[in-house]
């Protein structure tokens, strides 16, 4: 059959260019609203910035931020070290880790687009503030308030009150309205009775905040988004996905793109695009004529907000962190709590449950919002301090330097040693062994924003790079945003009805079944006390 | 092409569910005829009691099903040796797992569980621990599953001569501390407390007895507003199970508790439980001493008409008895 040449040039409503994160869920809404989309990113794999890379990858993207950094990329100041002899292949570097609150609008798109089919979840229910030297277990659940050997009757009163009201927080805004613009800090202490210990746990670790200056009702929507999480689908708040958070999202939403029939090109750079003609030009040389609009992530500026990252490989399964069954925690250094740094350190540990690194490793993702030089040595105080605590915490009979006088007896009989002499106590170990570090990185991100304000008849609109939030945080509300630029409406964001399935039964019904066989199996056991692995069949992330 | 959205299979699919659904109500209609009628001609084989496996599938809570479903069992087990009866049971049982995995809390699956078991020629006491506590993971407030939980426990005990008193004890405990809003939990520590200290002679029960008080006392100022800890702080305090107490200890006592909950109330001075709970230990000293009702229970009893209007007539009433 003949076909008519006068013109080679390819056609699409929307050239998306980036895979990030934002980009991959436009991508995606606006492939199954209809639009013709073509998706490229300029590197070999998907997600951009909020990528997961092999270390072959990483060695690249090293290279790649240090030759190219300018004060208008997204990252800078990149030194990484690789220990020889590791399998590249082994290990899923995140760029930009980032956890899921179970309530969430993002958890909720992963559901009704159904791209949260394609990933695998593991939850996350550790979360430890670095106290006295020690990590303290976040008292996050009424449950551990209740159990707490450590907290007065009163101070479980306060913070019982405390979350109680926190829950619908939006609706009282008598109790707060006038702190709204104070620190939480201010607020917790005068509104609540609440003090040291509980306004750090709840400020840094619950609300994963870098400071306690933050204002009361930014505050108080993140302490919500972790307290309202607990026991959505188990005794955890936050979840991940395996292989890399961000990222795997990313290109969750690129496949469901793909079959709502987006185009896909990697290894594909956009060389220009003329805002007047509509023609994009690719690296190719191929020329692409665009209906609507380009959407780049590219050729944005830097805003306000900065993080000093540093990733460490270790050679230690950190199982002591994580709660049974998990293989993921939460450690925040509050403020001045290492050296008098001025925002809380956060760190991300992965285990090898995590997809990303091989069994008795794991993976310290450290951040800051200190910038520079300031930035870059809280995070190696808090290094030392995370190598210490899992040196200790791993030694087999560490014998805690206690005299009688530091213990005092709860009227239940449980023991309870002096906190200030334990962390004398701990801050004397030295361990015998040393912790071996395979990779270590360290970079600046930037968050960067659109050199301008785009409006509906802008033909280039700028897409905005991760949030420095450790957990996902306004990514639904910006990709609406984008698709609204392009559409003229979010009515019909992800409206998509999907074929109806009757097939929860027979699950349910197979779930039932292997359950039988372990029960079956664990008969030789001591089976009244035993009750761990039907949350297994239970707590299975099924959603 | 933009703007024009893409065709919607969603109406079709919604019309096909409704067809769908509407084929299953009439063929549900028909097994349930087609069941009943058997039941009226005494049918009692295989073949129907397949039909009574479809239908309980689909509606568990039909207790006529189940009961027809035991004539035929019973009619089938009569020509069967005892192997066969027990393999026969024990498919039966894995059928009602699966049953009670969708719905928990179902009298009748229950009850049905239990026949089996006390038809079977040699039951799995042990195999029924193990689901029941299985099904408590899951939800530790089913009521059904405690109840079934003491009635296997029960006969494990008689079946290997071995008291499960101590691990049950410290089961509830660990039930308590996942969620202490646990009506059956505190209820079965009721029940196991006085047969603990009759096994454990060396516990001394004034001490288990403060200890009570000491866990209670947490989950109360932990969330006040749970009806259960107060019930099983009112057990608490009036019990003789645990030690037997003087007229004057329990008055000391309760004193000592009074005080706690004042200041509770305090900082709680709109708790419905507070209040009710200092009126009534307040009363019951009065009771134990044998002199007029302290002043302050009239004013507990006027807050709450105001806080629990629902409730006002009872205590006016609790109000004229003083």
């Amino acid at each position: 059959m003949a076909t008519m040449t006068t013109s080679a040039t390819e056609t699409c409503d929307v050239l998306i260019y980036g895979t990030g994160l934002i980009e991959s869920i436009v991508a995606a809404a606006l492939a199954w609203q209809g639009t013709n989309v073509l998706h490229i990113d300029s590197n070999p794999y998907y997600g951009g910035s909020w990528a997961a890379l092999n270390l072959d990858e990483l060695k690249a993207w090293t290279d790649r931020v240090n030759e190219t950094a300018t004060n208008n990329t997204p990252f800078s100041d990149a030194y990484l070290y690789i220990s020889r002899n590791l399998d590249p292949r082994k290990y899923a570097i995140d760029l930009s880790p980032h956890i899921l609150f179970t309530r969430s609008d993002l958890l909720n798109l992963l559901i009704k687009s159904r791209v949260s089919r394609y990933l695998e979840f593991k939850p996350l229910g550790s979360f430890h503030t670095f106290e006295q030297d020690s990590f303290e277990k976040v008292p996050g659940t009424k449950e551990d308030i209740f159990t707490s050997q450590t907290l007065t009757l009163l101070t479980k009163r306060s913070l019982m009150r405390f979350m109680k009201f926190v829950i619908d927080w939006e609706q009282n805004t008598a109790v707060w309205q006038e702190y709204k613009d104070e620190p939480i800090s201010k607020f917790l202490e005068e509104k609540f009775g609440l003090d040291g210990p509980q306004i750090v746990e709840l400020v840094h670790s619950i609300g994963l905040l870098p400071t306690p200056n933050a204002p009361t009702e930014l505050a108080l929507g993140r302490i919500t988004r972790y307290l309202t999480s607990m026991h959505v689908y188990g005794n955890f708040p936050a979840m991940y996905s395996m292989y890399g958070t961000g990222g795997e999202l990313a290109q969750g939403f690129c496949r469901s793109a793909a079959v709502a029939g987006a185009v896909y090109r990697l290894g594909t750079k956009l060389k220009s695009f003329d805002e007047t003609t509509g023609e994009a030009e690719l690296d190719s040389g191929e020329k692409i004529k665009v209906a609507e609009k380009v959407i780049s992530s590219e050729g944005t500026v830097p805003g306000d907000e900065e993080i000093t990252r540093m990733v460490a490989v270790v050679e230690k399964d950190c199982k002591e962190w994580f709660a049974e069954g998990e293989s993921a925690a939460v450690v925040v250094f509050p403020v001045d709590t290492l050296d008098g740094n001025r925002f809380a350190v956060q760190v991300l540990v992965m285990g090898s449950g995590s997809g990303q690194c091989p069994p008795g490793q794991a993976i310290w993702y450290l951040s800051t919002q200190d910038r520079g030089e300031q930035g870059r040595k809280d995070l190696y105080v808090a290094l030392e301090k995370l190598e210490e605590s899992i040196l200790r915490e791993s030694t087999e009979n560490f014998e805690f330097d206690v005299n009688e006088e530091d213990i005092s007896y709860l009227p239940n009989g449980l023991p309870v040693i002096s906190s200030v002499r334990l962390g004398e106590s701990l801050r004397n170990f030295t361990p015998k062994e040393s912790l071996k570090y395979l990779l270590k990185l360290t970079y600046s991100q930037r968050l960067t924003v659109s050199p301008i304000e785009p409006t509906a008849a802008s033909k280039l609109i700028h897409s905005v790079a991760p949030s420095i939030d450790l957990a996902f945080e306004d990514i639904v509300d910006q990709a609406k945003s984008l698709y609204e630029l392009v559409t003229g409406t979010t009515d019909d964001f992800f409206d998509v009805d999907f074929e109806d399935e009757d097939d929860d039964a027979t699950a349910t019904a197979a779930a039932a079944d292997s359950d039988i066989r372990d029960i079956a199996e664990d008969n030789d056991e001591d089976v009244a006390g035993h009750h761990s692995d039907f949350e297994e069949v239970a707590g299975e992330m099924t959603i | 092409m933009h703007s024009v959205k893409r065709e919607r299979t969603s109406a079709k699919a919604r019309e096909d569910k409704l067809r769908r659904e509407a084929g299953k109500i009439v063929a549900y209609k028909a097994l349930v005829d087609k069941v009943l009628t058997s039941r009226k001609n005494q049918d009692y084989t295989p073949r129907t009691l397949d039909l009574t496996t479809t239908l309980l599938k689909q509606n568990p809570e039909y207790y006529t099903i189940w009961n027809y479903r035991r004539e035929i069992l019973t009619s089938i087990f009569e020509s069967q040796t005892a192997d066969a009866i027990q393999s026969h049971i024990e498919s039966e049982l894995q059928f009602l797992f699966s049953r009670l995995v969708e719905f928990p809390k179902c009298y009748w699956i229950w009850n049905h569980r239990q026949w089996c078991l006390q038809t079977a020629p040699s039951p799995s006491w042990k195999f029924e621990l193990g689901l029941v506590t299985k099904m408590l993971d899951r939800d530790a407030r089913n009521f059904h599953g405690w109840r079934y939980r003491r009635y296997v426990v029960q006969h494990l005990e008689l079946s290997t001569g071995k008291s499960l008193v101590r691990p049950e004890f410290d089961y509830t405990t660990v039930k308590i501390n996942a969620n202490f809003s646990n009506f059956s939990a505190w209820h079965n520590r009721t029940k196991l407390i006085p047969r603990l200290l009759d096994e454990e002679p060396e516990i001394n029960a004034r001490e288990l007895l403060d200890k009570e008080i000491y866990l209670i006392t947490q989950a109360i100022y932990t969330d006040p507003d749970d009806q259960s800890v107060w019930l099983y702080h009112r057990w608490l305090m009036t019990t003789d199970d645990i030690v037997k107490l003087s007229s004057d200890e329990r008055i000391a006592l309760l004193e000592k508790e009074i005080k706690s909950i004042q200041d509770l109330l305090e900082i709680e001075p709109d708790s419905k439980w507070c209040l009710q709970s200092l009126a009534f230990y307040k009363g019951l000293i009065a009771t134990l001493a044998d002199q007029k009702v302290d002043s302050s229970v009239a004013g507990y009893l006027d807050k709450l008409q105001d806080i629990d209007p629902m409730r006002k007539k009872r205590y006016e009433d609790w109000k004229e008895l003083l």
